[in-house]
């Protein structure tokens, strides 16, 4: 298979991937699961490591927090990128951390010109730290505040061009949040530079109804990609946004050959498009 | 304008069910309070994830349904949220709630299994450090045993019950279909070796001495402390460089 089109690594699978060598580009794992001092996670990790390229992707760096970032985290942050040497390091365009106290979900931000200072400020600290380029994820949200002054990617494009950072565009969050707030998911695309995406994700998400009627998607990586969030991955890569292409599935997690499946169609659309990475 | 962090106090209040966040939502199809509602859920679903991925023995001798409720419970109570970025650490204190969880009250090993579970979680991602052998300790001059300290190896634990731990275990792991529970304590030690959590049932002897080695009291004080009880030092030294108990050693003083 083309380097392209990774997987999201997660528990159930290790042993599978170990035994038979999948042909799949590479793989990506959440940094905050490997922040134990020592034990087998981390071997495993770094036999995974000797046959693929790893990212890693962070769920806990709250860079949207009032507060300053916490340094343990950071610490913690590069020495696993010194062990297992990632080709991606990313984070979420969100906050999770209040008074020293971590609620963890990826929480929503307004985007105003305060929140933009903030975030930046904690991007620039943490890529400075860590001696290199991070990307950014757009997230899946459920509520919108009143005080946003920008859209999502005019907040984000500003984020790049004020940090250097890249993004990580999810194409399922922008379907998701583009339901839930009746955005057009075609304009969010349209208004994001293609030469900004370093790394794009693919899941699936389901729906919740609530006992007035009404309802939201919900990223619950729980399911097989759906027809339209193929359609915008499609969208995407017309629009010249081809980038390392991740499949995330983290409840109900399937047999592997499921998630290869997945792989396979992504690089169906890659080859299509006839993008090629190295 | 309202500043980032008092709204993210607010969401924090909101979240604890001390306030509303209405204020702050851009009103259009859906509720407020609905849409808050998911970022709530998707809180305690992780933190009851985060419980269950540290307790699955506990899960299991008590139930999928049982045990959620009381994780759900245990959330909501606590106000000790976790002070770092990850769930790794947290969850230390749900032994203890279990204590006092209605449904499980009449349990009372319980919270000690959970206390157990969680040292074996503990050992399994403890820090790596070359355990000693017993050529490391043949150059120490004999004079100097009175003030050698071993130091445990970071994976080890210990945990002290007055139920017997080992047996109900045993039902857990389905290595027994059924126990008659023995009217007795149980003594552990908890030790990764190669890269697998193995528990050693000690005699409260062994586990005195073990208990003590963790305090770092040197050896002469120890066997001082020991001497009225049935105990045989080379056996126990034995056992302890077989199973990587220590991982160094220093003297009195230094």
């Amino acid at each position: 298979m083309n380097k392209c089109v990774g997987v999201g690594l997660r528990l159930p699978h290790y042993q599978y991937v170990l035994d038979n060598t999948p042909s799949i580009g590479w793989f990506e794992v959440h940094s905050e699961n490997f922040f134990m001092k020592g034990g087998p996670s981390l071997h495993l990790l770094d036999r995974i490591c000797e046959k693929y390229p790893l990212s890693l992707h962070g769920v806990g760096l709250s860079l949207g927090s009032a507060e300053r970032i916490d340094q343990d985290h950071l610490k913690q942050l590069k020495t696993l990128i010194e062990r297992f040497s990632p080709f991606l390091v990313s984070e979420h365009l969100s906050w999770s951390r209040v008074g020293g106290q971590y609620l963890p979900d990826l929480l929503p931000i307004p985007y105003t010109d305060e929140v933009l200072e903030i975030f930046s400020n904690h991007i620039d600290e943490t890529q400075n730290f860590l001696g290199r380029e991070i990307l950014i994820e757009n997230p899946s949200s459920y509520l919108e505040y009143n005080m946003s002054t920008m859209t999502e990617p005019e907040f984000l494009s500003a984020l790049c061009q004020k940090t250097g950072a890249k993004l990580l565009l999810d194409i399922n969050n922008i379907y998701v949040s583009s339901v839930n707030h009746g955005w057009d998911p075609s304009f969010y695309l349209k208004s994001i530079s293609p030469s900004l995406i370093s790394e794009i994700h693919l899941a699936g998400h389901s729906q919740k109804t609530f006992e007035d009627g009404s309802s939201l998607l919900i990223d619950t990586h729980s399911s097989h990609v759906c027809e339209k969030v193929w359609a915008l991955y499609a969208e995407a890569l017309q629009l010249g946004m081809g980038a390392p292409t991740l499949i995330e599935w983290d409840t109900d997690i399937p047999d592997f050959e499921v998630l290869m499946g997945e792989a396979r169609l992504a690089q169906g659309y890659l080859k299509e498009k006839k993008v090629v990475y190295g | 304008m309202v500043d980032m962090l008092t709204l993210q106090k607010a969401f924090l209040e909101t979240y604890e069910g001390t306030r509303s966040f209405k204020d702050f939502v851009k009103i259009n199809a859906g509720s407020p309070e609905n849409r808050f509602s998911v970022y709530k859920g998707n809180i305690e679903s992780t933190f009851r994830k985060a419980l269950e991925g540290k307790y699955p023995l506990t899960w299991k001798l008590i139930g999928q349904k049982c045990a959620d409720g009381a994780a759900y419970v245990f959330i909501r109570a606590q106000k000790s949220y976790p002070q770092e970025g990850s769930l790794l650490n947290w969850g230390r204190d749900f032994p203890e709630f279990l204590e006092t969880f209605e449904a499980t009250r009449t349990l009372s090993y319980l919270s000690d299994f959970a206390k157990l579970e969680y040292f074996m979680g503990e050992s399994l991602c403890a820090e790596e450090k070359t355990p000693l052998i017993a050529g490391d300790l043949k150059n120490i001059p004999h004079h100097h045993y009175e003030r050698l300290i071993f130091i445990a190896h970071p994976s080890l634990f210990l945990c002290a019950s007055s139920y017997p731990l080992d047996q109900i275990l045993e039902v857990v792991e389905e290595r027994a279909s059924s126990v008659a529970l023995e009217n007795r304590g149980a003594y552990a030690l908890i030790i990764r070796q190669e890269g697998r959590v193995s528990i050693h049932w000690l005699s409260e002897t062994e586990f005195t001495f073990f208990s003590y080695v963790s305090n770092k009291i040197p050896l002469g004080e120890i066997l001082e402390k020991m001497k009225e009880r049935k105990f045989d030092f080379q056996e126990i030294l034995s056992f302890s460089l077989k199973n990587g108990v220590f991982s160094d050693y220093m003297f009195l003083g230094e």
